[in-house]
């Protein structure tokens, strides 16, 4: 057992570059509030009793029955989401902030059903992960005050076990989860469900461009590419040598899916973030943050 | 004189080895629930919990229409008449991440009757409506209402290869081929009492 441990603690959670959960930090907590703004404005109507509120019914489609707030604690919840958001991206007493990031995310998510979509549920997952692990130790306003208290200190370029690799292997089994949903659904029998969903009002100009002018053949190639992507995901990214192209492909998944169908987009830049995070070369983070070798403080 | 190279530190996350061994226990369980969503007598007790694990049944199924739900008002002395829900329901307005959107495909959608907690929920809104409408909601019918009714639109889309409409939210338009259902209605003698006091 003990052997076990160490060989886990050694390769599948050893030490990662800390710019990636840095990357994490700071654009997955943009992506969620970009996400989030279109509630926010209308917080009122979001989350209080001035908006359409469900009576109180048993109902497997509420996780949880939660009463609307007064409209004036429903701005309060709205403002302290944002100021949580924005101290996590710019870690600023980043443990504190992503605590009440997370506890804010779950609330909003279960207290207004109709508004809670994919990103509303991963997004108190990614914050209570943030909290949990060192995100705000480089690239932040903590590392910043820590350098002005402790002008030797030497700030860390990596960081321990599986705070990176959390995000390394949820990428892989959400795209299974995933693939193994639409396999079980239509995309095995129906050729056409990438092109079924291109008519309402998820459409953007792109998808209307594309549904008039790309062959149909390829709407049932791209079809499979996705499925056997999603469904194979862990295999695609435990191999080394077809994780650059697991990458590529899911970036550019992302890219189209989000320029295709209007407000999926939060969602597609979420998912890009974590898998650039997760995957890209480290040196190119570290080159975009600007953190370089980790250095003795002057 | 040159200083020495440091070797920088590893960031850990907070407590003792125990602690963080346990955190990688509970993502275990997350990704295992991620992948299958536990069984109901599970669920029953952490019901919130699980529902942030159900979030990876991303479009698994062909769309068969072009589905949106519309809102119509009785007009005192007028009859039906539709209205723009958007003064009602102001998030994502136009797209299907509208709430009133979300609200028909969760309680307005079903072939069978309404269930008790579908009229609930029909009640809801219909006594939304009329309070926000009876304030001065812009929604392109002036006066008293007696009540609601809650109309789903279908509309069928090309084949592959067909050219295919731009799409525009219009609450008011109905296009050849559409199909307009009633789902709910306020009841013809509420109607007429809630005209007569108003």
């Amino acid at each position: 057992m003990r052997e076990l441990v160490a060989f886990i603690e050694r390769y599948v959670l050893g030490p990662r570059p800390i710019a990636r959960l840095v990357v994490v930090r700071i654009c997955a907590s943009l992506v969620i509030l970009g996400f989030m703004s279109s509630r926010i404005i209308h917080a009122d109507d979001w989350l209080s009793v001035a908006g359409f509120r469900l009576p109180d019914v048993e109902d497997y489609r509420q996780p949880l029955a939660l009463p609307g707030l007064p409209v004036w604690a429903a701005w309060t919840v709205a403002a302290a989401l944002v100021v949580a958001g924005l101290a996590v991206a710019a870690g600023a007493f980043t443990r504190w902030a992503a605590a009440g990031f997370a506890v804010l995310l779950a609330y909003v998510a279960l207290a207004d059903r109709f508004e809670a979509f994919t990103v509303s549920k991963l997004a108190p997952m990614i914050a209570i992960v943030l909290c949990v692990t060192p995100s705000g130790a480089r690239a932040s306003v903590d590392a910043w005050r820590h350098r002005r208290r402790h002008p030797d200190a030497v700030l860390p370029d990596r960081v321990s076990g599986g705070c990176v690799a959390f995000f390394q292997f949820l990428l892989p089994v959400f795209y299974c989860a995933s693939g193994i949903a639409k396999a079980r659904g239509d995309w095995r029998h129906d050729n056409f469900v990438l092109w079924s969903h291109l008519h309402d009002s998820y459409q953007t100009t792109v998808s209307w461009l594309l549904a008039n002018y790309l062959p149909t053949p390829l709407w049932t190639l791209f079809q499979k590419l996705v499925l056997v992507f999603e469904c194979a995901a862990p295999v695609w990214f435990l191999v080394p040598w077809t994780r650059p192209y697991a990458l590529v492909f899911g970036v550019g998944m992302h890219l189209m899916i989000g320029l295709m169908f209007g407000p999926v987009i939060w969602f597609s830049l979420l998912m890009m973030t974590l898998l650039i995070a997760s995957y890209a070369p480290a040196r190119w983070l570290e080159r975009a943050l600007r953190l370089g070798p980790a250095r003795r403080a002057v | 004189m040159k200083k020495p190279e440091l070797t920088p530190p590893i960031a850990r996350g907070p407590g003792p080895r125990w602690f963080r061994w346990g955190l990688v226990a509970l993502a275990v369980v997350y990704y295992g629930a991620l992948l299958h969503h536990p069984p109901e007598f599970v669920t029953r007790w952490l019901r919130p919990a699980v529902f942030f694990t159900e979030a990876t049944a991303l479009f698994p199924f062909s769309n068969k229409v072009v589905l949106e739900y519309r809102i119509e008002v009785w007009g005192c002395g007028q009859g039906w008449k539709p209205i723009d829900p958007r003064p009602y329901f102001p998030i994502e307005p136009e797209n299907k991440e509208s709430r009133f959107q979300r609200l028909g495909f969760f309680y307005f959608n079903s072939k069978r009757p309404p269930s008790p907690r579908e009229r609930a929920v029909a009640k809801a809104l219909d006594a939304y409506i009329s309070r926000r409408h009876a304030t001065g909601a812009d929604d392109g019918v002036t006066g008293p209402i007696g009540g609601i009714r809650v109309m789903k639109a279908t509309r069928p889309f090309p084949e592959p290869g067909e050219p295919v409409q731009r799409y525009h939210y219009d609450p008011f338009a109905t296009a050849p081929g559409d199909e307009l259902k009633e789902k709910y209605a306020t009841p013809a003698d509420e109607r007429e009492r809630r005209c007569a006091s108003s």
